[in-house]
């Protein structure tokens, strides 16, 4: 094998070069770098493999909960949808943020909750715990004398730091009885995926 | 068992002087507020069950005061579905 050392590659004639050929692979060795200089562009048509997307993910949804008024209620998704980064933990209902990956994650929630027959529902929250905190809801008053089944959703962006935790809650207030979280993928889940490109 | 219904029974308000928290393993107060002292279980347990009769009576005389409307209206010469559709009932 020969080794070619130049400076600087520019094209014979007009302003393209082609390297290699179809079925070679061009490789930037460990230690080096492929850069793109301020105001150069990568622009791909083709496939690009291995630059993460928006992950770590996962989405996971849980079983039949009953839920105490006034009270702040742990979800436990014991199901998962799918987990890429193993960052979803189905026993203790927390999603951590892997070592190495910080950065923007969007999280959301869905929830439906029915009530047996005469309960009046005065209002309903979804809260995102950050390392065992309450950080960030979605909390709003009933419809007066509700008493029928309601869904309740919640969307915001998290900037996490790596070995942060979030969980899910649900705060209800009601006048008697029981309400539940309706079991299944059908009634509610909760996700995360981490933000690429910002 | 803590319940809220139990605390508000006893004169308490929710979130001014106590919040709950469920982590899976039942309900526990996570934070008191109140400058008066935290009620036992025990005590929460009483104030509940007498919470729960003064509701389920109220309940009991509120379709007692629907059945009695209904009659009433009926025996005006209304029909059943007549007072269904206006009233509700």
């Amino acid at each position: 094998m020969s080794t070619l050392e130049v400076g600087k590659i520019v094209p014979a004639t007009g302003t393209a070069i082609t390297l290699g050929e179809s079925g070679d692979t061009l490789t930037v060795p460990s230690g080096a770098t492929l850069a793109v200089a301020s105001g150069g562009t990568l622009a791909n048509s083709g496939t690009a493999t291995g630059f993460g997307g928006n992950n770590p993910s996962f989405s996971a949804y849980a079983a039949s909960t009953g839920l105490s008024t006034a009270t702040y209620n742990k979800i436990t998704a014991g199901t998962e949808i799918y987990d890429v980064g193993g960052c979803h933990d189905t026993s203790t209902g927390k999603f951590t943020v892997p070592a190495g990956e910080a950065g923007k994650y969007a999280v959301w929630t869905r929830s439906t909750v029915s009530n047996t027959a005469g309960i009046v529902v005065a209002n309903m929250g979804q809260w995102i715990y950050l390392n065992g905190v309450a950080n960030q809801k979605n909390y709003h008053g009933a419809p007066a004398n509700s008493t029928s089944a309601m869904t309740q959703t919640f969307f915001s962006v998290f900037d996490l730091s790596a070995a942060d935790y979030l969980e899910w809650y649900i705060w209800i207030t009601f006048s008697s009885g029981t309400m539940t979280l309706d079991a299944g993928i059908d009634y509610n889940s909760w996700g995360a995926y981490k933000l690429a490109g910002v | 068992m803590i319940t809220a219904n139990g605390l508000i029974q006893l004169g308490f308000e929710v979130t001014t002087d106590f919040t709950l928290q469920n982590d899976g393993d039942g309900v526990y107060i996570k934070e008191w507020l109140s400058d008066k002292p935290k009620p036992t279980t025990a005590d929460i347990e009483i104030a509940h069950a007498e919470w729960q009769a003064e509701y389920d009576a109220e309940q009991i005389a509120k379709q007692e005061r629907l059945a009695s409307a209904k009659s009433k209206l009926e025996a005006l010469g209304l029909t059943t579905e007549e007072v269904k559709e206006a009233f509700g009932i």
